[in-house]
């Protein structure tokens, strides 16, 4: 802050280093930043230390004595089946969103980018369900996987497959919520690949073709895979991070079951804190529930940052 | 691979109404180094990229050697090129980036996957590429750094492998596109040298895209000067210099510029500057005005005035070390002049008013349509040449 302090100020130009510090100058830039630092403090801060306070307490709402109970609170988390179950759900509903989505998305943006008639009527309409709301869609949804009359089943049917009880069995619920997860965020993936698919030089195609690149694929392998790499390596941190903060559809179409198959992270962070009120525990699953996106991000910006920015 | 001539026959290209080039006719032959120039948006890039297959032209056709490969991809010309940015590949390694061209042609697909390439037998293959390789570098002087990637390479080892990365292969033809002008005036001049050695070395057909003329007369075996889309002259680079065929060639090619002074011709065949006559010997069928050209070192200053001298006023010296610039201004009109002169000449200072002439038969004459006329008799120039002759 200090230095950003003193980069705005003409005063860090090196002939002025002899001169005496110029006091006002820095009251006023401390008063100038002093509205924003307050502003994070009170908005950023001050929230993420409660709850990371709250959450080593047994604290309930409309209980009024409440203890510490120190990192108990983080053993008994780990011991709940029901976080369990909701973390393993969580990773596999990442797991198959993930791959899926940056994929499509990739996928329809080379097809795009080859010189399409439509352009940009493809990039609006694949853009579309990232712009519309969840939870009314959500109705669209349920009317699409219904069991009984919905079109999917009734396609499934009619082509001889059996058509199970997409949201309603706790062996399917998954899959389907992770389609829905999909078709929502595939779409922006396009835009974003399709950005760094422009960004690339268009010698090195040409250069790509005189030495010997007959194929598409070769040409993919040569230079569009290498030169995207920091535009996939943000396309999937970002959809990794969308796809752990899932709620919306599991909120709207199956409330976490049936029999918890579909009971996710956040899902867990709302019954525990807005349901049963018990402030604590929930405050010390969304601390984890950071930690882990934390680590993801981490692990991402150090070790594949490395491997994919040619500097 | 032996060096192929190349043939262009009445090639035309444009984009939408746009008429890049317009019949294109140019033969190069097996081995020559040519220089393709004119200022930029000529064209001259866009028929490089004819010849390397990289666009298609709308008319007229392109053989390699003995084949015709106007419908030929890219990839099937067997042309190297060499780009303006480089077009390295930057997630790759020195070594690799030349590699690429060998491996793409030598081993099929299943050899080129990573990791399991080596079951379809791509091993061996791939330590040829390795020597050969090995061997380019060593004579671009790259071994030291054939393992850093580009984005640690100076600007002239990218060029270099750059270079290497077109001759691994012995292609037919070499391409360049600019190749030298993202570089600084001192590896610039240094890297024409080793690009016209690797030309002498390899003897392998070479097109040279460049909008430096200097650079184009100081390399090429022969230059082709493009403007609007036509060639205007092709020829040895002293031809071009001292002999262009075209106004826009003289003032393009030369610098500093070439001396423009605007005249007219005579029903005799005189070429004269207000009642100065300058170049005799013209076709007369067409009287009318006609621009004098004289090149700097060409200008001949004296106090006194001669029969085929003009008035002028120095205006500004400009010192260049082994010789002076003077420009000059004629006193019957506005053109401006400039003289390559030696320096430490006397007399001629800032202010002064002297009388310009060209040495013996250098004015050249161009019609309004930018045509060169030329003396058709054996008097190139009038005036005293004893007088000039001293100069």
């Amino acid at each position: 802050m200090a230095d950003a302090v003193r980069l705005a100020t003409p005063a860090a130009a090196p002939e002025a280093a002899a001169v005496p510090v110029d006091r006002s100058e820095e009251r006023a830039a401390l008063v100038l930043a002093g509205p924003a630092l307050l502003l994070m403090l009170a908005l950023l801060v001050l929230p993420t230390v409660a709850v990371l306070v709250l959450s080593f307490t047994d604290a309930e709402l409309g209980v009024p004595d409440w203890h510490i109970v120190g990192l108990d609170a983080y053993r008994d988390l780990l011991a709940d089946r029901g976080f369990r179950t909701s973390i393993v759900n969580t990773a596999l509903y990442v797991a198959l969103v993930t791959p899926a989505s940056v994929g499509l998305g990739l996928g329809l943006a080379l097809l795009i980018e080859a010189d399409l008639p439509l352009r940009s009527v493809f990039r609006s309409a694949y853009f579309l369900p990232v712009v519309s709301l969840t939870v009314a869609m959500a109705t669209v949804w349920q009317f699409l996987l219904n069991p009984v009359g919905g079109p999917v089943n009734a396609l499934l049917t009619a082509s001889g497959l059996p058509g199970p009880n997409w949201l309603g069995s706790s062996d399917t619920v998954l899959v389907a919520l992770a389609l829905i997860g999909i078709w929502q965020t595939f779409g922006f993936n396009v835009v974003l690949f399709l950005a760094g698919l422009t960004a690339i030089n268009r010698e090195l195609y040409a250069a790509a073709e005189i030495d010997g690149g007959r194929s598409a694929f070769d040409r993919f392998r040569l230079v569009t895979w290498p030169m995207l790499g920091p535009t996939t390596l943000f396309v999937v941190t970002i959809t990794i991070i969308n796809a752990v903060k899932v709620f919306e559809p599991v909120a709207a179409l199956t409330q976490g079951g049936p029999n918890k198959a579909s009971e996710v992270l956040l899902w867990t962070i709302y019954q525990e804190g807005f349901v049963f009120l018990r402030i604590g525990p929930a405050s010390a699953m969304a601390v984890a529930f950071v930690a882990v996106l934390l680590v993801l991000l981490l692990i991402q910006t150090r070790v594949m940052d490395r491997r994919v920015h040619y500097g | 691979m032996t060096a192929a001539a190349i043939h262009l026959d009445t090639v035309s290209k444009g984009y939408g109404p746009t008429r890049v080039l317009d019949g294109i006719s140019l033969a190069i032959a097996p081995g020559e180094f040519t220089a393709l120039i004119g200022p930029s948006g000529c064209g001259k890039s866009t028929l490089l990229r004819l010849i390397a297959g990289l666009d298609r032209p709308d008319r007229g056709c392109i053989r390699i050697g003995e084949r015709d490969v106007t419908t030929v991809r890219a990839a099937d010309r067997d042309v190297a090129m060499v780009f303006q940015s480089y077009a390295l590949y930057p997630h790759l390694t020195a070594r690799q980036n030349m590699a690429v061209p060998l491996v793409m042609r030598r081993l099929d697909r299943a050899q080129r996957l990573p990791l399991v390439g080596r079951w379809f037998g791509a091993g061996p293959r791939l330590a040829e590429v390795a020597r050969e390789i090995e061997a380019a570098a060593a004579s671009l002087r790259l071994g030291p750094v054939l393992d850093r990637r580009p984005s640690q390479l100076s600007g002239g080892q990218r060029q270099r492998v750059a270079l290497g990365r077109a001759m691994v292969r012995h292609p037919r033809a070499f391409l360049m596109d600019e190749p030298l002008s993202n570089l600084d005036m001192a590896l610039r001049h240094h890297m024409r040298g080793e690009i016209v050695d690797l030309h002498r070395r390899l003897g392998t057909t070479t097109v040279y895209v460049t909008h430096d003329q200097e650079e184009a007369l100081s390399m090429a075996d022969r230059v082709a000067v493009l403007m609007h889309g036509r060639l205007l002259q092709v020829g040895r680079p002293d031809a071009v210099y001292r002999d262009p065929a075209h106004l826009d060639v003289a003032t393009f090619v030369g610098a500093p510029r070439i001396n423009l002074v605007a005249g007219t011709i005579g029903p005799d065949g005189i070429a004269r500057r207000g009642g100065t006559a300058l170049l005799a010997g013209l076709a007369a069928d067409a009287p009318g005005p006609v621009q004098l050209a004289l090149r700097p070192e060409h200008v001949v200053l004296a106090a006194e005035s001669g029969p085929a001298s003009l008035p002028a006023r120095v205006e500004r010296l400009e010192f260049q070390g082994a010789e002076i610039l003077a420009h000059l201004r004629l006193l019957d009109g506005d053109e401006r002049l400039t003289a390559r002169l030696p320096a430490g000449r006397p007399g001629i200072e800032a202010g002064r008013d002297l009388h310009v002439s060209g040495h013996d038969g250098a004015w050249l004459a161009f019609d309004t349509g930018g045509e060169r006329l030329r003396p058709s008799a054996e008097i190139v120039s009038v005036g005293d040449r004893q007088a000039l002759r001293h100069g």
